[in-house]
């Protein structure tokens, strides 16, 4: 007997993602899901935006890694409330994790959710989390022919971060090409080139975060008077 | 390596449609996944395989029917097949396409024995 169905092989974790995006509306946060490679500046970049923000704005974490609760630590030392999800050897977060993340966090005392993903720029890309807003994070030393080779990502970010900008003389980084191929997957996400080490570019990102977070919450508000 | 969540929530769409069907043995899973989804087919099936064993749809034979990518311009309307998977419009230029097919990763049916 043949049998016809259609159904979206991930929906499980689409249906769980959409929970977790209606808890972060209940609660007012938005939550950002930084994307990219192991040593590409994903925890860097979360410790010097931190700071940044948190004489205005309740900073949570939730740290996606396969062992250790080294990243976690560090997150820790900044004094925001961090919780970190092991995967166990799995290569992505999915948003069952993350709704138990977000219970353990303290959600409901919180604007902003930052979430790191597992250090993978490529698995992901494939998982809603519920999230706000993905953040792709790239290196210069990672190479600039990246978005050709990991199409999804590139495409699926709402802003993009190229971090370690300071090693661009000591490197054949075609920063020309990088834009043009990153255009040519995505037309419309902000740029955001940037160096933890000098902080070179970092409040630009750092403003942008706080649009994206007041877009959501006057949105949220004037929903909620209608 | 995601493959395994793949696999894993194909496992579980499958046992429920065999339920939902009158039960029986899987000989068959057929599933449609667009170029643009991360997905290496020898991964999954050996997943799929790993995952079905003892149960209904042990030995089930796993169909990947593959979609090709394509894209329409949103200023020209234009139509065309993604070959060098960047989304610019050949026709006019436009970088304001959409992905129309590429992004598929569906179960879209099951052959039982009962």
């Amino acid at each position: 007997m043949e049998i016809k169905v259609l159904h979206n092989i991930l929906e499980a974790n689409d249906r769980a993602a959409d929970e977790v995006r209606a808890t972060l509306a209940g609660a007012g946060a938005t939550a950002f899901n930084f994307i990219g490679g192991p040593g590409s500046g994903k925890t860097s970049l979360l410790e010097r935006v931190i700071p940044r923000v948190a004489d205005r704005l309740r900073v949570g974490v939730l740290e996606g890694d396969i062992a250790t609760t080294r990243d976690a630590e560090r997150i820790a030392a900044l004094g925001v409330p961090v919780v970190q999800l092991l995967t166990g050897g799995g290569c992505h977060l999915e948003a069952a994790f993350v709704a138990r993340g977000l219970t353990e966090v303290g959600l409901s005392g919180l604007d902003l959710v930052l979430i790191e993903n597992v250090g993978n720029i490529a698995c992901p890309a494939e998982f809603d989390l519920g999230e706000t807003a993905k953040v792709g994070v790239l290196s210069v030393t990672e190479g600039h022919d990246k978005p050709g080779k990991y199409p999804l990502l590139f495409h699926e970010v709402s802003a993009l971060v190229l971090g370690k900008i300071d090693l661009l003389p000591y490197t054949d980084f075609d920063m020309q090409a990088f834009e043009a191929d990153f255009r040519g997957l995505n037309a419309k996400a902000p740029f955001f080139p940037l160096s933890c080490r000098t902080g070179e570019g970092v409040a630009a990102f750092v403003v942008w975060m706080e649009q994206v977070h007041s877009r959501e919450t006057d949105f949220g508000r004037g929903y909620g008077q209608q | 390596m995601h493959e395994l969540s793949i696999a894993q929530a194909l496992v579980e769409q499958v046992e429920a449609a065999r339920l939902a069907n009158g039960g029986g043995r899987v000989v068959s899973v057929e599933i449609r996944v667009g170029e643009w989804r991360q997905v290496v087919p020898e991964i999954l099936k050996s997943y799929f395989d790993h995952l079905s064993k003892g149960t209904p749809m042990e030995a089930a034979r796993l169909e990947i029917d593959h979609v090709a990518a394509s894209a329409r311009c949103g200023s020209c309307s234009e139509v065309f097949a993604l070959d060098d998977i960047f989304l610019i419009c050949p026709a006019c230029g436009s970088r304001a396409c959409e992905l129309l097919t590429g992004g598929e990763l569906d179960l879209v049916g099951l052959e039982l024995d009962t």
